[in-house]
């Protein structure tokens, strides 16, 4: 059986002609370079993460890591506010996400419904939120009335419902769900409630993994509501915790630093950049693959046809 | 469901809208003890009786201000309690418009208030700030210094006559002087000894060496033929140094031309401004430089390299650099003990020169005080103890008990403590050392406190190989104020001054330095962007602050 697999192969190779031989080598040859492309930064960040900084620096890193030194891991995992931040960090995203979905999915639904009154005017209200702003200062005095400032609840109620995504959610229902299936289920007695629980939600599940996977990915990278919202770093995300310590430089001139302590919170950083981006990046890079299979599917569905 | 979305709803909304802030009222100053003249009991009676919220940014490896020792310490003395309210650096830089624009959370003070004089003429003739000068009788500390130092005064004092901002004075004597140029001697001795070099011998190779700028290209051009670290790959970067970099940059390569050169292209020659990148020297000595550049005698890197990169440059495998500018060579390379200071390149002219600098050592708005803050003087009071000279010394560098011995040593100066294991100087400094509202002058440096090693060490060489050399009559321009009128001018005329001036000049550098046609051009459109004009402004301002 091995055998005949074999000669199988053997064979149907020999029928390749020249010109299809080139065709596979080059092909092969092209597909190794862009994975190459795409894996070395990865893999650079990797053994840079384990290789002194000055030998990053001078170029000397190439293809293993130099000078091998865990210290960049050990300076981070004794910085109390990086644990911190982590914890935070996941309570956004988890309870953040949560949030988003609370709105986003049923406020698709409604929008999807041609039964739903003032359906234009509730659209277009919304798209003008798209594409105008009240700028940031407004925005800030707004959520300083809504004593959201300093308060580890605006992570998570900020940005509650992402127009785009339920945009998204919107065509993914009027694709997927006939209007039939529901008027079956409200013959069989179902309330609205009930079909949206009992029937959409069930057959919605790939787009709420993508709209999982959007809205958490926004909340673990997000930093700039935490910037400009929170003091205290005890709520303080983790990207920004690792954004105080990575930038610093260029402001510490500004409150009273000194050449040395520049130079020595430029070295900080640069230890535990690329350690800092693999910490970052983790959870993440584990997330992904669970969600995935839904991601293509729903992917496809949102696209607007 | 849709109960359970209205309940939760309710809840988050009472969560949020359950913190009210409280509007504080002003006090009866004689009711709580509040006392200014004697320095060593506390402002009031109670300890905690009275406090404040002041809003500071830290550094990001800064201890927060309620946990610091050093400021515990102060209220400890004092009794006037600060509520600290900490945020990065980085956030301040973004939030500070914002917080001014938010009336209802504006805080009574902010320290490290970062302050641009724009912001104090703004916020003051708004009311929103307001003039510290009327209580700077019950400030007996900073009342001491002013009195010393007038300058100081006329450096925060804003063009209404009034002071809105406390000063930080750090006054080493070190700003004016960014660089210093080092040589590799392992690798000089090498071309001595290899006969390839006849104009100096071995035992010329110590500190304070003069060469001429084509003896010392000479070495150069030879450091960058041969494989001096002799890893077999041309690596070697004959010259180095950080490009506009506020120290270790390329203005004493100019100054060996005449020039009285810094980063900013202008200085003070016996009182008048002068701009140096229109002189006909500059354009020599442009001319000559990128003759080093296209040769590769600098390091083509300098133009885009970071201060970091240019520091780990110093520290690869095989040492690459072969003379480099900088403070000190510590910092920069791994074997600090093959390098040797020079003393200026003689230039052309044969004079050996450098320029200042114009970074100040006397800032103004680090704190600021808001309108709504009850009982200002009872805050001030407070924090005029931090322009004590003990108080100072640990603001700057870190609390007794951590950073220093408990004990003065005979002469009456705080002694440094062992450094913990695991830490360097600097770390334990940023981490327990707010810095910022402090007055460490000569007169402290000889009785309070003693400088770090490596400020000791950089005076020493500078006070050797440029302080001498300094262009005669050059000096720093300070710290002056604008009025309104010349910052709204300076805002336009300067920025495009600067990028033009720098744009050009790279690109000389690069690819051949300018013609005289090209140098023509360049004058004249320096003209027709307000050259001139921003000379005025800052020569009419010096005037003003020196009147």
């Amino acid at each position: 059986m091995v055998e005949a697999v074999k000669m199988r192969k053997r064979r149907h190779w020999r029928k390749d002609t020249i010109g299809d031989r080139i065709y596979y080598i080059f092909t092969w040859f092209i597909l190794i370079l862009l994975a190459a492309i795409v894996i070395y930064p990865l893999y650079f960040i990797v053994i840079a993460s384990i290789s002194n900084p000055d030998a990053i620096f001078n170029g000397e890193v190439y293809f293993y890591p130099l000078k091998i030194t865990f210290d960049g891991y050990k300076r981070l995992f004794d910085e109390p506010l990086i644990w911190s931040g982590y914890l935070n960090t996941i309570i956004y995203t988890v309870f953040g996400t949560a949030f988003n979905l609370l709105l986003t999915i049923p406020a698709g639904w409604a929008l999807s419904r041609k039964n739903l009154p003032f359906r234009r005017v509730i659209t277009w209200f919304m798209v003008i939120t798209m594409f105008f702003g009240g700028g940031l200062i407004p925005y800030y005095l707004l959520v300083a009335k809504l004593n959201l400032v300093d308060n580890p609840l605006s992570m998570i109620i900020l940005g509650g419902v992402s127009v785009w995504n339920v945009f998204v959610v919107k065509s993914y229902f009027t694709e997927n769900i006939p209007s039939e299936l529901l008027e079956a289920a409200q013959i069989d007695g179902c309330g609205e409630f009930r079909s949206f629980w009992h029937v959409v939600l069930p057959l919605a599940k790939p787009i709420i993994a993508v709209m999982v996977l959007f809205y958490a990915v926004g909340h673990w990278n997000s930093y700039f509501d935490a910037l400009i919202f929170l003091s205290d770093e005890k709520y303080f995300p983790l990207q920004l915790v690792l954004r105080d310590i990575l930038i610093t430089a260029e402001v510490t001139s500004q409150s009273g630093g000194s050449a040395e302590t520049i130079i020595e919170q430029a070295k900080i950083a640069n230890q535990i950049k690329y350690s800092s981006i693999i910490v970052s990046s983790i959870p993440i890079l584990v997330f992904y693959p669970l969600v995935q299979k839904f991601f293509k599917a729903g992917f496809l569905v949102g696209s607007f046809k | 469901m849709k109960n359970k979305l209205l309940v939760g709803l309710t809840a988050l909304l009472c969560l949020t809208g359950c913190q009210t802030t409280t509007s504080k009222i002003s006090i009866d100053i004689d009711e709580v003890g509040y006392q200014w003249e004697d320095t060593d009991a506390p402002v009031i009676r109670e300890k905690g009786a009275v406090s404040f919220d002041v809003i500071a940014p830290k550094n990001a490896l800064a201890d927060n201000y309620a946990d610091m020792k050093v400021l515990n310490d102060i209220y400890d003395e004092t009794y006037v309690k600060i509520n600290w309210r900490n945020m990065s650096e980085t956030s301040y830089a973004t939030r500070k418009n914002l917080i001014m624009a938010n009336k209802n959370e504006h805080p009574d003070a902010i320290y490290h208030a970062g302050f641009t004089d724009k912001d104090i003429i703004q916020y003051s003739s708004r009311k929103v700030i307001i003039p510290l000068d009327p209580y700077f009788d019950k400030m007996p500390n900073l009342t001491r210094i002013l009195d010393k130092r007038p300058d100081v005064r006329k450096v925060l004092t804003a063009p209404d006559g009034h002071i809105y901002s406390l000063p930080k004075v750090e006054e080493m004597n070190l700003l004016p002087y960014p660089n210093l140029l080092f040589l590799n001697k392992v690798w000089v001795t090498d071309l001595i000894n290899s006969g390839k070099i006849d104009f100096l011998t071995v035992a010329d190779l110590k500190d304070g060496l003069n060469l001429t700028l084509e003896q010392y290209r000479t070495i150069l051009t030879h450091f960058k033929a041969n494989d001096m670290n002799g890893n077999g790959r041309d690596d070697e970067l004959p010259l180095s140094f950080v490009y506009q970099n506020w120290q270790g940059n390329q203005s004493d390569l100019y100054a060996a031309f005449g020039i009285p050169e810094n980063v900013d292209h202008m200085t003070l020659i016996n009182g008048q401004v002068t701009f140096t990148a229109t002189s006909d020297a500059w354009k020599d000595a442009t001319n000559y430089l990128s003759g080093w550049v296209y040769e590769g005698l600098i390091d083509k890197e300098v133009f885009s390299h970071t201060q970091d990169a240019f520091l780990a440059k110093g520290k690869a495998s095989n040492q690459r650099l072969g003379s480099f500018y900088w403070w000190e060579s510590e910092t920069v390379v791994t074997n600090p003990q093959d390098y040797i200071v020079l003393n200026p390149l003689i230039g052309p002219n044969g004079k050996q020169q450098i320029g200042v600098a114009n970074n100040h050592e006397i800032t103004r708005g680090e704190f600021v005080v808001f309108a709504k803050a009850p009982n200002p003087e009872i805050m001030l009071t407070h924090f005029d103890r931090f322009y004590d000279p003990m108080w100072s010394a640990q603001i700057n560098y870190g609390p007794i008990g951590i950073v220093y011995e408990e004990e003065l040593d005979a002469n009456g100066k705080l002694v440094q403590k062992e450094i913990p294991a695991g830490l360097t100087a600097d770390e334990l400094r940023l981490k327990n050392a707010p810095l910022g509202l402090l007055y460490l002058s000569e007169e402290e440096w000889e009785n309070t406190v003693n400088m770090e090693p490596r400020a000791v060490l950089r005076l020493a060489r500078l006070a050797k190989h440029a302080v001498p050399y300094v262009i005669e009559g050059a000096t720093p321009i300070p710290n002056i104020t604008f009025t309104m009128t010349e910052i709204n001018a300076l805002a336009t005329i300067q920025s495009d001054v600067i990028d033009y001036i720098y744009e050009q000049q790279t690109l000389w550098l690069l690819n051949g330095g300018p013609t005289d046609a090209q140098f023509n051009t360049f004058k004249t459109t320096l003209e027709n962007i307000g050259l001139s004009q921003m000379i005025n402004i800052y020569q009419t301002a010096y005037e003003r602050f020196t009147a």
